[in-house]
């Protein structure tokens, strides 16, 4: 039986910890039983890869292909890398590849990205065909006071969308704010999935890079990932801006946020 | 356009102005206003900013040119650095 597989309603936000199992043993479905896999872990219908890694959770990431990014640790976690695919839990029976089939490319991708390549050869969609599956005025986003213009990078060897939650940091912005601004971005990419934050002295940007993408699921995963960077971005950029706001004081942002 | 590439990022294209509201009783800065962004969308964060009601369509006009900004366009192929604009609502006399 051959299935077209097609992502769930998307649930971007990161559980708090890991899915407890009590000693009680959770019924498969038939759909969750074709994604096994011992190097993705399941939660909440994401398949998650990790891998370990070192290092400032905000930097050095963007620009690369693929879904990496980096994650501090909840709840005393280490950090960790994390590549998260939504759910592919539906089955069209007319569909041409099969739950196998999926899962193993969405592995090569995720590994080969894992060491910044993406398979030899692959080519994004057209520009039209990924600009078709962008609702009207789905690249602007607006939260209260704050206007956010979303790019779309289509390039021969990367698709990705990018979004400033701060285009520019003033550079008279006191160190104890800047940690605030850390501690806030650093949180919203601890907290929701498929988004990295980089922060740089001028200017904090978040991402979701599909580069690589397996056809199969490209369209899908890349509505998911526009909703997640819409998502992630609205719900940062007006506390990253008042962060950032040199006119703003408040003594209890002149003491810098405990870290760990 | 951002870009990004190889773990760096280009700075974001963005430009200041300043704008007023169609009395000339308050002005705010706009600082590090995407040049990208749909001019819709920079009228009504604006909007929102100076307090104005957000049950009325706001558009911007340029001071030096008196014309209206096209509300579908990038703002930042319609305007310069250091422009002044009026914050002015949708309102049709007569």
């Amino acid at each position: 039986m051959t299935r077209v597989l097609r992502p769930t309603q998307p649930r971007w936000c990161v559980p708090l910890g890991p899915t407890p199992v009590n000693g009680r043993k959770r019924e498969r479905t038939e759909s969750e039983s074709d994604f096994v896999d011992p190097l993705f872990t399941r939660n909440d219908g994401w398949l998650t890869m990790h891998a370990a890694v070192s290092g400032d959770p905000l930097a050095g990431q963007l620009g690369r292909p693929g879904l990496w990014r980096i994650v501090s640790g909840r709840n005393g976690q280490a950090m960790q890398r994390v590549f998260e695919l939504p759910p592919l839990a539906d089955f069209d029976e007319e569909g041409e590849l099969t739950a196998e089939d999926v899962l193993a490319e969405c592995k090569a991708w995720a590994l080969s990205t894992a060491m910044g390549r993406i398979a030899d050869g692959w080519q994004p969609p057209s520009r039209q065909e990924v600009e078709s599956g962008i609702p009207s005025g789905g690249l602007s986003l607006r939260a209260e006071t704050e206007a956010r213009q979303i790019s779309l990078i289509h390039e021969a060897n990367r698709l990705a969308l990018v979004c400033p939650i701060l285009p520019r940091i003033p550079a008279e912005l006191p160190p104890a704010r800047r940690e605030w601004l850390r501690a806030l971005l650093t949180d919203g990419q601890d907290r929701w999935r498929m988004v990295r934050i980089g922060l740089t002295e001028t200017s904090a940007i978040a991402e979701v890079d599909f580069s690589g993408v397996p056809p199969a699921i490209g369209e899908c995963v890349f509505r998911t990932g526009l909703g997640a960077l819409r998502w992630v971005v609205a719900w940062l950029v007006e506390s990253a801006a008042f962060l950032a706001e040199p006119s703003v004081t408040c003594s209890a942002l002149e003491v810098c946020p405990a870290r760990g | 356009m951002l870009k990004t590439m190889g773990g760096v990022m280009e700075p974001p294209d963005v430009f200041d102005f300043e704008v007023s509201d169609v009395t000339g009783t308050h002005s705010v800065s706009a600082t590090g206003v995407q040049r990208a962004l749909r001019t819709r969308e920079v009228a009504d964060s604006l909007a929102r900013t100076m307090a104005l009601p957000k049950s009325v369509p706001w558009a911007l006009r340029d001071e030096s040119t008196s014309a209206f900004l096209d509300d579908e366009k990038p703002i930042g192929d319609q305007l310069r650095p250091g422009a002044k604009v009026t914050l002015t609502p949708k309102t049709h006399l007569g």
